[in-house]
């Protein structure tokens, strides 16, 4: 655990009107890690989760990535640095193939340009690399199968996984993932934990906002708590189990 | 035919940016007018000033973009993207746009019909088995036809076509992949005005006359043919686009000449009664 951070998050406050999405929160994420965000509804963790994105400007604070800092940076950089997410609402492009969804990811880091189009010798290099990207990407997944389908035809559970999919052909070196495992059944949540934990063993650092309580103790190393825009705790999942300030906020009767 | 190839360009900017062009016309008269000098004012043979109109067209386009569209995508939420009120400045600032451009030209031209020197017209009569056309139609229709295809081949076969494609199916999650914005709607308004104006430029190859209004009439058609089409297709604004053309010919034959003018209105208004989503579009 003596690994360098990778992310650091100094007094982030994000206020909208008056109201404090997010207040002063720090926290920082190890290279390798599996960090957890977890709060109650309106904590702010998407807020959190959209700082770091780029795709809002915090208030106040800082966030620095890899030692620079990217507060504010616009979301298509800060994802050409190696910062990938997926959102809780699903944001892949539906009437798209599941093969050319992925490739979007591959596009964004390797890039595109209008004169490798027209003259494809100029993007020849640029292209074997996007389809070995997307096809790595696939397999991983097991999508391969399916890739030729419009990605609004897959069941829920696989457009999550598309997602992901997409996020990994950035190749990105943080992985962002906005409530993985909701509206999945028990079956793919557990597969799901597998795969974020096999994502984490092959040295990606992960950050994680779930609701589903016994996926984030059971796959993070760390769980840091927000509530109110607040940061509460931040410990290993057993010490944060028995937090008696987390359990009057958040897990009140279900712990 | 060229309803056609203005048309795509201009459909292919709406289903990007859902924020309509109306300068898009004025690509058009540019494109003529390219031609327009390079034969009278620079005397240069005609081989050379084709990629002299595929650059003005792409100037053009990169220019509207940057003075017309670009300033109003300063925030990148999604709220603010798809906002009326940046589709209402847009489709302002871009009529703007166009009436400035038609008015310079205007200004120097005095808006007179400025006609092609007879050596760069194609007007020899070609004999299609019975069936006589002029050259210059003969190239519109090649050319419409050819662009039409390389459209289609580069949206679906190469990477930026991917690129232009995850934009305009979800700009946000485009984004987040990484896919630089700017580039990528830079790269639409030069594809599509780089369209307009070769089709500009075929239609004063093949009849001769350039005015600075040239524009307006086609860019309205272009609109009418978009809408017909189903607002998003591209195919679907083509072939709105021939049907426009089409029923436009045909009605001249029985109407004077001033009234073939409303045909393609009066599609529109059919099609809005009885086909609101136009042929291929979508149900919303």
């Amino acid at each position: 655990m003596s690994a360098a951070p990778i992310l650091q998050v100094t007094r982030l406050a994000k206020h909208f009107q008056g109201l404090r999405a997010v207040d002063e929160v720090s926290f920082e994420v190890r290279a390798g890690e599996l960090v957890g965000l977890i709060g109650p509804n309106g904590a702010g963790k998407t807020t959190l989760f959209n700082c770091i994105a780029g795709a809002l400007a915090p208030t106040a604070g800082e966030i620095v990535y890899r030692g620079r800092t990217i507060t504010g940076a616009d979301p298509a950089k800060v994802a050409r640095m190696g910062i990938a997410r997926t959102y809780q609402n699903l944001r892949i492009f539906p009437d798209v193939t599941v093969y050319d969804n992925v490739s979007t990811g591959a596009i964004g880091r390797f890039g595109v340009s209008l004169a490798g189009a027209i003259f494809p010798w100029l993007g020849r290099r640029r292209d074997e690399a996007i389809a070995g990207a997307t096809l790595g990407a696939l397999e991983r997944f097991g999508l391969l199968d399916i890739a030729d389908e419009p990605a609004g035809n897959l069941p829920y559970g696989q457009k999550k996984l598309l997602e992901i999919a997409r996020a990994l052909a950035l190749d990105p070196k943080l992985l962002l993932l906005d409530e993985p495992a909701a509206g999945l059944n028990s079956n793919e949540t557990v597969a799901l934990a597998r795969l974020i934990r096999a994502l984490r063993d092959q040295g990606l650092t992960v950050l994680l906002v779930e609701h589903d309580m016994p996926m984030v103790m059971r796959v993070c190393d760390r769980i840091v708590v927000l509530e109110s825009g607040c940061k509460i705790a931040d410990a290993d999942p057993a010490s944060v189990r028995d937090d008696p300030a987390v359990r009057a906020a958040y897990l009140g009767d279900e712990g | 035919m060229t309803y056609a190839v203005v048309a795509i360009g201009f459909t292919l900017i709406y289903r990007v940016l859902t924020a309509v062009n109306f300068a898009h016309g004025e690509v058009y008269t540019i494109g003529a007018f390219t031609i327009l000098i390079g034969a009278t004012t620079l005397n240069l043979p005609l081989w050379s000033i084709v990629p002299l109109v595929v650059l003005a067209g792409a100037l053009t386009g990169y220019g509207i973009e940057l003075a017309g569209f670009r300033l109003f995508r300063r925030f990148t939420d999604e709220a603010s993207l798809k906002s009326r009120a940046v589709r209402e400045a847009t489709l302002l600032s871009s009529l703007a746009l166009g009436i400035v451009i038609r008015e310079i030209l205007d200004l120097i031209y005095k808006g007179d019909w400025q006609s092609l020197p007879e050596t760069y017209q194609l007007s020899t009569s070609l004999d299609l088995g019975g069936i006589y056309i002029s050259s210059g139609e003969a190239v519109i229709a090649v050319v419409s036809i050819v662009m039409l295809i390389a459209l289609q081949l580069l949206l679906h076969r190469t990477s930026i076509g991917l690129a232009i494609r995850a934009v305009s199916s979800n700009m946000i999650g485009a984004q987040f992949s990484g896919i630089n914005i700017n580039r990528v709607v830079i790269a639409v308004f030069v594809i599509g005005s780089v369209l307009g104006a070769v089709a500009g430029m075929v239609v004063s190859l093949a009849y001769g006359a350039i005015q600075s209004y040239m524009g307006l009439t086609v860019v309205i058609k272009a609109f009418v043919a978009m809408v017909i089409g189903g607002l998003t297709s591209l195919p679907g604004a083509a072939i709105a686009a021939v049907m426009i053309g089409v029923a436009e010919s045909v009605a001249g034959i029985f109407l004077p000449s001033a009234w073939t003018e409303m045909v393609a209105y009066m599609l529109l208004i059919v099609f809005l009664i009885f086909l609101p989503n136009g042929l291929f579009g979508r149900r919303r």
